[in-house]
């Protein structure tokens, strides 16, 4: 088992057992509760002056900042275009990575010698820090779009990949007896068997390609450019305007927060089995 | 259908040298319609017969024949197959996996047959006593209902031939009980030759016809102790003098060709 698809069931069993253990009510109050105890401690220290506002704006001013950026955004002024334009990044990200994660996977799975030649390789990909190559993407792929998803694509591939693979891989043995029993061919348990079997693998890998891919768009805003939320937040952070990174920042939490969200429930939905079943076979 | 078993013997070749003789000279003949058990300790190649009976594993010396010699080896060999677990499809609902088997092979069945099997299908679902059933999912089905489900399945295809697996052997003790009595009606319904794999000497005697007791290293069959119990069979077969003097005789065999 894959780390991704670990991890993935540990969130599944972490919201599990939260939800077993209060009504959503009084969980949703707890946990607006925290939120304020958080934001009064950082506006006491800010206002203060125990922390200097040149290194942490005030959370009062953070909100302020995050409320116009809402309206802005809203009214589709320039925060639009700052917020659609990582949108469509992590989503192109994570499109390409999921289109070509799965492909190489799969490739991999059918060609046992492919596999055998190139996986140390694979391993060593993704183990090396894609960010290194930021000067080169830019002067490959320029300033615009293509290259902020040439970084989010090479971050978020590998999840998607090795998790294939492995789903691929996982078949029950007895699974493959009771295919071979009757007489399944091979295409049969392909897609009555093994890609069913891969689906909770693949979609794990899916649910971190998502995450990845929002930290590729905005490393790629880092390295050129002049759009996205990302290029926000380091041009209000050089112009001491912290109020304004921070308001961006909170925007790409709650971008990936949904976006996140929206694999895990679509991932819910095609494997549903998953859902609830302690499956005994 | 019959099936003929002619000294047969299976060997594992072991990577790096020493081979294991799972299987060494096996001879019986299971007559068409007959319950016959395969019973003795682990290690004893009860399951690899049954494999090579099945066709999941080739022999490797002597062969098994189906039919009675007469036929030949006409018609198809219509073999089915319960393992220990259910190995049900967890994304398949309760009738979808019995009707698995017309989906698969070469030659998938053309519209009209496909029907028909959609038919039979729910028949043995109903056989089974899953009707209510058909539609839910394996992990909402409790063990026996599970194993009722991969027993419908085996006979979608008019199994000939049923081979058994160990199939009750993760159930609890109540349940297992429940399932030997509800096999037998559906034996006694389906007419197929029954070969039944265990490590259970009353499950043996309470099911079959006759006993075929195995013994490990190598695996052979030693001894066949018929059983001459009345059928149909309910449970207050159990602890009556005959059944206590047919799980007696299985036990003498047994010990007469086990020692360790």
């Amino acid at each position: 088992m894959t780390e991704e698809l670990q991890l993935a069931r540990s969130e599944d069993l972490i919201e599990a057992d939260i939800r077993r253990r209060g009504s959503g009510a009084k969980t949703v109050l707890l946990q607006l509760g925290a939120l304020a105890v958080f934001l009064g401690v950082w506006e006491l220290l800010t206002a203060s002056g125990t922390i200097p506002d040149y290194l942490l704006p005030r959370a009062s001013e953070v909100m302020v900042a995050l409320w116009e950026d809402v309206v802005d955004i809203v009214r589709g002024g320039p925060m639009w275009t700052h917020f659609y334009t990582t949108l469509i990044e992590i989503l192109l990200g994570f499109f390409f990575a999921s289109v070509i994660g799965i492909a190489i996977g799969a490739l991999l799975w059918e060609f046992e010698v492919v596999r055998r030649a190139l996986y140390p390789y694979i391993v060593a990909a993704n183990a090396t820090p894609r960010i290194a190559f930021a000067p080169l993407i830019v002067i490959w792929f320029g300033f615009d779009y293509a290259s902020k998803v040439v970084m989010a694509v090479l971050i978020a591939v590998f999840p998607v990949l090795v998790n294939t693979l492995a789903g691929l891989a996982a078949t029950d043995r007895d699974d493959l007896r009771l295919m071979k029993s009757l007489r399944a061919t091979r295409t049969q348990l392909l897609w009555r068997v093994r890609i069913p079997t891969a689906l909770p693998f693949i979609f794990a890998g899916l649910e971190t390609a998502m995450l990845f891919s929002a930290v590729g768009a905005v490393l790629g805003e880092f390295m050129a450019g002049n759009a996205g939320l990302g290029y926000v937040t380091l041009l209000a952070q050089e112009l001491f305007r912290l109020d304004d990174a921070f308001a961006a920042i909170v925007l790409l939490s709650v971008q990936g927060f949904v976006l996140h969200r929206l694999v895990v429930i679509a991932g819910r939905r095609v494997i549903f089995w998953q859902a609830d079943s302690p499956v005994s076979k | 259908m019959q099936v003929t078993i002619r000294d047969l013997g299976k060997v594992y070749s072991a990577r790096g040298g020493g081979d294991v003789v799972a299987l060494q000279g096996v001879d019986a003949i299971i007559k068409s319609g007959e319950f016959v058990s395969l019973v003795g300790p682990s290690g004893c190649g009860k399951s690899t017969l049954l494999d090579i009976i099945s066709g999941l594993t080739p022999e490797t010396t002597g062969e098994v024949v189906f039919g009675d010699g007469a036929e030949g080896q006409a018609g198809p060999r219509r073999v089915g197959l319960v393992f220990q677990k259910p190995v049900l499809l967890p994304w398949r609902t309760a009738l979808e996996n019995i009707y698995l088997p017309a989906q698969l092979g070469k030659e998938p069945p053309e519209r009209t047959e496909s029907q028909q099997l959609k038919a039979k299908a729910r028949e043995l679902l109903e056989l089974v006593a899953l009707d209510k059933f058909s539609e839910k999912y394996p992990w909402e089905l409790s063990g026996g209902m599970q194993q009722r489900v991969s027993i419908a399945r085996a006979l979608l295809l008019d199994a000939e031939v049923m081979c058994l697996d160990e199939p009750f052997a993760s159930l609890d003790e109540f349940t297992r009980e429940q399932m030997h009595v509800e096999l037998l009606r559906i034996w006694e319904q389906q007419g197929f030759t029954g070969i039944f794999v265990t490590h259970n000497i009353f499950e043996s005697a309470f099911l079959s016809s006759r006993v075929l007791v195995m013994t490990p290293r190598p695996g052979r069959v030693v001894a066949e102790v018929p059983i001459d119990l009345p059928r149909p069979r309910t449970k207050d077969l159990i602890g009556t003098s005959g059944f206590t003097e047919n799980v007696r005789r299985i036990r003498e065999a047994m010990a007469e060709h086990w020692a360790e």
